[in-house]
């Protein structure tokens, strides 16, 4: 398996009103393409700073981190921006989609940055759309008008667009009622069986069901790993498994 | 590039009601940078471009004498060193009062026929407009007769000159180089035959009077051949009636009100320019601080600082190209109003054509400058890191503190809020300051106008001195006169004077007025440095002679006439717009040293109590002493002739620049508070949703709005006051203007104050009513 | 203040002072007299010859007649004569009425002493600019101090502290993040190397805990093989069977020196012994005595059934030392009474030997005291302290009384 992200003694600090808060201490941790990992632990563990460092997007206090073949704690910040373009989608709890933008041009807001053709951007854009259930019919809508479940759907699709080599979601069924959640989830499990890698935090055990490598975060370090097969719907062992695991965690 | 597009749109879209302020404002300034600029441009040089079209020579000579046979002969000994030149006889008139208007002009007149004043070469005089249905005793007036005096053409025109009156109808008006404006000093008309030839038979010994427009050989120099050809003149006849001038003399008389009247436009648009300035950086750093989270998220998805600033930059780029072609557009419709201001007091036929400079530079100036402040604006999203603006500004290290405690302050909950309000936007309150305070600036600018130009014009710039009436007798009579004047209880402030041209070396010649007493004048403000003179060796010559010659204040300036010469001492510095910048001031006892006051003609500048008497004692006057009376001018007539028509369009300009105001206030007050309630949308619905009303939501929202605006407003009036002036007189200066005294009514100041605050606190409130729109929920969850 | 502000604004001090001394230099090469004001002086005169109260005052001059004497003269200042005047580079100026020569005119050349005002307004602007110069230097020094030496002096007692081995206090992240991610590696450290120094003394801690509680599991056997070779040295017949006892008896005796040696030097920091207290069964309380008493010197005794607040452990170790003590130096039968008294189950251990004196009875809590009977026997003096300690950890107390005879330990035990 090949190493997507490796990471050498990560450190996070925050600081307010001078308080030092080290979020996240000499973490060194690989991720793995084709995997969907899931990060888990309680909340104000680090999960979230953990993920944002992971893509570049927060510049760690100290430590590397080697993102295929880039040190992206070095490079400026429009260096990263373009890095991102190819390698990152992102999927957000908020979804932040742009609303004066039609979910069409959400879309194809991000498709642009790859590929300069229009009319190719546009057509990639609609099948992605498609491929995570955007019916035709709401291309043309804002994303006020759409739900929370559609409106998260269009974000992973803003996410994929431009085959990224690793699509990061930060609770992205966080927002939603478990129904909508579910399909969110299914569709990121659906991209993830066609080889999309994926991190995703949650601090559910729904979603984190969905991962084949479980990773546990206990006061800003990795305190364990937990292997699982790839996701088959109703495997009860493998949820067992999961169980144990984050039992032994102190979950 | 389409990346940006699809932002730009979104920007646009996301910020409709800003956009469209903004775009105003933009449109505003293009037009009012284009009509500055078509003024600067295209009006003012009109009377110039109009000379060169009719040929205008270098200068014309005009003389009446009745011992000299201006014969060819003469001429051509007289004229050596000119090119070539054009003579033409006709009747002149050298102090005569005409109707004008309602009122009266007095200038001097030159009556030809028609055949030989339309038919010359050089200085062509050409019929601009014309009935040719008019038949009898009709006349062709300059074309200020129309711009300026309202007159149109079949009207009824009555002439008195020397007691005979004459009934004449216009049948057209005149486009003429030297004759066309009451500043310039002359006025050329022609009339029919018949009436021509009843005035000739009046005119008495003098008869015809001599006017040649000539064209100077290159090395001849002005100043020297003028005085040679004076000092000829005055040789063979001491008596004799002798006016010569320049080309430029007369084009800087006859335009210089217009500059005054563009250079004031000039002054307005460019406070409008500036708080467009303002309102795009504060719209811009509005824009970023409210898009905090999409820039964040977009940044995320890897777009560059590079890519949102071009999107950013696209939509303002895309509103200022829009709004100033628009602008462009309007000012063209706007033009012909404000031109006619302008012209009014050239008398040029004129029409606005297409002037490709201004088109540019209003175009440019706006779309520079939006790409300027843009860029300066937006330097801040480069430093938006995506992970903080998601965090919603929680950045890693952060060091925050609370600066009105609700716990500790003594201040009422809504006032405490307010200043908390205030203190989280301290750029908002800068911006707000200031640009309030332009807009009161902008105000008093627009009162001065109004109360300068419209309510009690202010004739000082324009003429050398103010009176309410003037009255000249002939040698014979004049101390008689004087002692009548005196005599008179009606008459107050009576001032002695007589004009005459003095030269300076063999080079130069000035326009002398000596005064009995030059420190009585009315119009201190002539003398704009240094001070009038007093003493026998004292002397004022105006700025621009000294400028042009090295003569510094305190220096001695040898002035010489008729043989006699004298060194004076120059002891201030004025400014005149008649007669090229060539005039000088000194006192009787001063020029008796180059002159016999005895032979000298004299009149007397007088100001009554109540504007009837100034009529009545003229007329006295006239009876007692006939033909005597060599000039009798009421003041407040002529006032009004020249400004009759030009205060009804310096109405209507006003009305444009008061509307502009109404609207650039509105659009930044509008601007601002939607801002602020924007910012503070998410507060709002915490305060809604934990229980404070809307009203008192939207108090506190006006309220916090209200010290910036009233300090502005405080402080600026003061500054305006005082400032405005000489910020006038800073943009005057350039144009030759070097001192401006205009008055500024304070009750109209505080009314500007007054209702500026008012207004600001109305619109605050109902700007702050969309606060009542929303529902607290909507709010917590809005970006 | 930022670095920026500091700089213009010291920068404009600068140009104030350079546009102040351009100024200077102008107006002193401006040494011309006032042509107007003379001139408007003199005619003022001339019109008004005779009339001194019409004489212009505005200027400094004196008018003297053709023959030299003074007819006027504006102030003491003025040159009074054409030859002063011309040493003073005074205007001289003839006064003319009607064509004749009437006197002449002095006006005083006081360039020098405007040119004296001017250099003396120059000192005191450079003067005040150089002051609030200084003052912008301290007030930027200041603020050097505050962004820059106060981080390092921070820095450096941080420092200091976790060198000495003090590491509860955070190092503050400074404002201007001037020492960059070192600030934060800094305090990291601190917080490993706390924890790693947390995690050793726990692992300490547990070794000495074990080795104690080893200890006394050690007494209990060997007391019983004491008790039991005393026994068969009684019912042995045989010398050498006795002999053999006795060699038992002593080596149990050694090995019970030994055991207290390793459990004193185990509990050597005792105010480090964990006590975590928690509710037990009174019935607990009956257990610990019935197995402190190995020697079963106790009679019968009753405890009233209750819920008590203790350590079992640690109540073990206490009624172990009070025991033991009494074995040690009383060697009597014991009395063990308890009954409930105001939210305590009170326990009264009583023996008949000697006791102590009164004095003693004070100190024998404290650590390493003992007893003045204690001569000759083995021990620390540490028994009751930790005894003590125990209980008042355990919310209770000891009270510790002469009795006649025998001394009598009360044990508190917090009821819940």
């Amino acid at each position: 398996m090949n190493e997507i992200i490796k990471t050498q003694k990560l450190c996070k600090t925050f600081s307010n009103g001078g308080v030092q808060q080290h979020v996240l201490r000499n973490v060194d941790l690989s991720i793995y393409e084709g995997d969907f990992t899931v990060i888990m632990g309680a909340s104000g563990a680090g999960k979230s700073t953990l993920l944002y460092a992971l893509s570049g997007m927060d510049k760690p206090s100290l430590g590397d981190i080697d993102f295929a073949g880039k040190n992206i704690t070095k490079g400026t910040p429009d260096e990263l921006a373009v890095f991102r373009r190819k390698n990152c989608g992102f999927v957000f709890q908020q979804t932040y989609l742009v609303d004066s933008m039609s979910v069409l041009d959400n879309v194809l807001a991000a498709a642009l940055l790859v590929e300069k053709n229009k009319k190719k951007a546009a057509s990639k854009a609609k099948e992605v759309l498609k491929s995570v259930d955007i019916e035709e019919s709401l291309w043309n809508k804002f994303p006020t008008q759409i739900s929370g479940g559609e409106a998260q759907r269009v974000g992973i699709a803003r996410a994929l667009i431009n085959d990224p080599k690793l699509v990061f979601a930060d609770e992205p069924t966080g927002a939603l009622n478990s129904t909508t959640g579910k399909d969110v989830l299914d569709v990121l499990t659906k991209a993830n069986e066609k080889g999309q890698s994926i991190v995703m935090v949650t601090h559910d055990i729904t979603s984190a069901r969905r991962g084949n490598r479980i990773l546990y975060v206990k006061d800003g370090e990795i305190a364990g790993e937990c292997q699982l097969g790839k996701y088959v719907s109703g495997d009860k062992e493998r949820h067992l498994k999961l169980r144990d695991f984050l039992g032994g965690m102190g979950w | 590039m389409s990346k940006e597009r699809i932002l730009a749109k979104s920007h646009f879209r996301k910020n409709k009601g800003s956009s469209i302020g903004i775009f105003c404002l933009m449109l505003l300034a293009s037009m009012l940078l284009s009509l500055s600029m078509i003024l600067f441009t295209d009006t003012y040089p009109t009377a110039e471009k109009e000379a060169e079209r009719l040929n205008g020579g270098d200068g014309i000579l005009f003389f009446s004498s009745s011992k000299i046979q201006a014969d060819d002969a003469y001429l051509n000994k007289l004229l050596d060193g000119v090119k070539e030149y054009e003579v033409e006889k006709a009747l002149y008139y050298s102090v005569l009062s005409m109707p004008f208007g309602s009122g009266e002009m007095t200038n001097s007149l030159k009556v030809g026929r028609v055949e030989t004043t339309t038919s010359k070469k050089l200085a062509r005089t050409e019929i601009c407009e014309e009935d040719a249905s008019v038949e009898g005793d009709f006349i062709y007036l300059p074309y200020q007769f129309k711009t300026s005096g309202g007159y149109h053409v079949g009207d009824d025109y009555k002439l008195t000159i020397s007691g005979e009156t004459y009934d004449l109808r216009i049948k057209g008006f005149l486009n003429t180089v030297y004759g066309g404006c009451n500043n310039s000093g002359l006025y050329e008309s022609c009339v029919s035959p018949e009436v021509y030839d009843r005035m000739y038979a009046k005119i008495g010994d003098a008869g015809e009077s001599t006017f040649v427009v000539f064209n100077l050989k290159d090395d001849v120099k002005e100043g020297a051949f003028r005085i040679r050809v004076m000092n000829t003149l005055m040789a063979d006849d001491p008596l004799a009636d002798v006016a010569m001038n320049y080309l430029s003399a007369f084009l800087s008389s006859r335009t210089f009100m217009s500059l005054i009247i563009a250079g004031s436009f000039f002054a307005v648009t460019m406070l409008v320019v500036l708080v467009i300035i303002l309102m795009i950086v504060n719209s811009i750093s509005n824009y970023v601080k409210e898009n905090m989270k999409t820039i964040g998220a977009l940044k995320a998805i890897g777009y560059t600082s590079r890519n949102i600033k071009g999107s950013v930059l696209m939509m303002f780029l895309a509103l200022a190209v829009i709004a100033s072609v628009l602008g462009v557009a309007v000012s063209y419709l706007a033009a012909p109003m404000i031109a006619s201001v302008v012209i009014a007091q050239m008398g040029v036929p004129y029409s606005v054509s297409f002037s490709l400079i201004a088109t540019i530079v209003a175009i440019s100036t706006v779309v520079v400058l939006t790409i300027l402040v843009t860029l300066l604006a937006l330097r801040k999203i480069k430093r938006i890191e995506p992970i903080v603006a998601l965090r919603e500004g929680v950045e890693s290290h952060n060091f925050r503190s609370n600066h009105v405690r609700l716990d500790k302050t003594p201040l009422s909950l809504n006032a405490s809020l307010s200043i908390k309000t205030m203190l989280h936007n301290k750029r908002q309150n800068i911006i707000t300051f200031v640009v309030t305070g332009i807009m009161v600036f902008f105000c008093v600018i627009a009162l001065l106008m109004f109360e300068n130009f419209n309510l009690h014009p202010n004739l000082n710039i324009l003429m050398s001195e103010s009176a309410d009436g003037v009255v000249g007798f002939d040698v014979e009579t004049k101390e008689e006169g004087e002692k009548f004047c005196k005599s008179c209880p009606e008459v107050k402030n009576l001032r002695r004077y007589f004009e005459t041209t003095i030269y300076v070396g063999q080079e130069d010649s000035l326009y002398l007025m000596v005064y009995e007493d030059p420190t009585r004048m009315n119009n201190q403000d002539i003398c704009y440095k240094g001070k009038l003179p007093s003493h026998d060796n004292e002397v004022n010559i105006s700025g621009k002679f000294a400028k042009l010659n090295g003569y510094k204040l305190g220096d001695e300036i040898k002035l010489n006439v008729g043989g006699k010469e004298y060194a004076y001492i120059i002891c201030g510095l004025i400014q005149s717009c008649n007669n090229d910048g060539h005039q000088a001031i000194m006192s009787e006892s001063a020029a008796s040293h180059i002159l016999d006051l005895q032979i000298m003609p004299s009149a007397y500048v007088f100001d009554t109590e109540e504007d009837e008497q100034i009529e009545s004692f003229l007329t006295s006057c006239d009876e007692k002493f006939g033909d005597h009376v060599v000039t009798r001018i009421n003041m407040q007539k002529t006032i009004e002739a020249s400004l009759i028509t030009f205060k009804g369009i310096a109405t209507l300009m006003l009305v444009m620049v008061g509307l502009i105001s109404a609207l650039v206030i509105l659009l930044v007050l509008f601007l601002l508070i939607r801002s602020l309630v924007f910012s503070k949308r998410k507060d709002y619905g915490i305060y809604k949703a934990i229980g404070y009303t809307s009203k008192s939501l939207i108090l506190q929202t006006a309220g916090s709005f209200m010290p910036a605006i009233i300090l502005s407003v405080l402080v600026f009036s003061v500054v305006s006051y005082f400032m405005a002036n000489p910020y006038m007189q800073l943009i005057m200066i350039n144009f030759g203007l070097m001192k401006c005294t205009f008055i500024i009514p304070i009750p109209g100041l505080i009314i500007i104050a007054v209702s500026m605050i008012v207004l600001a606190f109305a619109f605050a409130v109902l700007q702050a009513r969309r606060v009542r729109k929303i529902e607290p929920y909507q709010m917590l969850i809005a970006e | 203040m930022r670095k920026k502000t500091f700089i213009v604004l010291i920068l404009l001090t600068f140009i104030f002072e350079a546009v102040m001394t351009v100024n200077f230099l102008q107006k002193s090469a401006e040494n011309e007299q006032d042509t107007v004001a003379i001139n408007h002086c003199l005619k003022t005169v001339e019109e008004n010859f005779g009339q001194k109260e019409k004489y212009p005052t505005d200027m400094e001059y004196a008018l003297i007649s053709p023959s030299g004497e003074v007819l006027f003269q504006t102030s003491d200042k003025t040159e009074t004569s054409v030859n002063e005047a011309v040493r003073k580079n005074a205007a001289i100026l003839r006064v003319e009425k009607d064509g004749q020569v009437v006197g002449t005119m002095l006006f005083h050349n006081d360039i020098l002493e405007r040119i004296e005002t001017w250099r003396r307004s120059l000192v005191i602007t450079v003067l005040i600019s150089a002051i609030v110069q200084a003052i912008l230097l301290i007030l930027y020094h200041r603020s050097l101090q505050k962004t820059i030496l106060k981080p390092f002096s921070e820095l450096s007692s941080f420092a200091e502290r976790v060198a000495g081995g003090n590491l509860d206090l955070p190092l503050p992240m400074d404002r201007k993040h001037i020492f960059g991610s070192f600030t934060e590696a800094f305090d990291l450290m601190r917080e490993e190397i706390k924890k790693s120094r947390k995690a050793e003394k726990e692992a300490n801690d547990a070794k000495k805990e074990m080795v104690a509680k080893l200890s006394h599991d050690i007494k209990t056997p060997v007391a019983s093989i004491k008790s039991a070779s005393e026994f068969g040295y009684e019912l042995a017949k045989e010398e050498k069977v006795k002999e053999r006892f006795n060699l038992i008896n002593y080596k149990a005796d050694e090995l019970t020196v030994l055991v207290d040696n390793l459990f004193q030097s185990s509990v050597h920091d005792a105010t480090e012994i964990q006590v975590s207290p928690k509710e037990n069964d009174s019935e607990s309380v009956r257990e610990a005595i019935l197995h402190a008493d190995y020697l079963q010197k106790a009679g019968e005794f009753s405890i009233p059934s209750c819920q008590v607040f203790t350590d079992k452990l640690r109540l073990q170790q206490a009624f172990d030392n009070v025991f033991i003590n009494s074995y040690k130096y009383a060697d009597t039968e014991i009395s063990v009474k308890a009954w409930l008294e105001g939210g305590y189950l009170k326990v009264a251990v009583r023996d008949f030997g000697p006791g102590v004196t009164d004095e003693e009875v004070a100190v024998l809590k404290e650590k390493y005291k003992r007893g003045k009977n204690s001569e000759g026997k083995e021990g620390a003096g540490i028994g009751l302290y930790l005894t003590s300690y125990f209980l008042k950890e355990m919310d209770g107390e000891i009270l510790i009384t002469n009795e006649d005879p025998g001394l009598q330990v009360l044990f508190l035990i917090r009821t819940v």
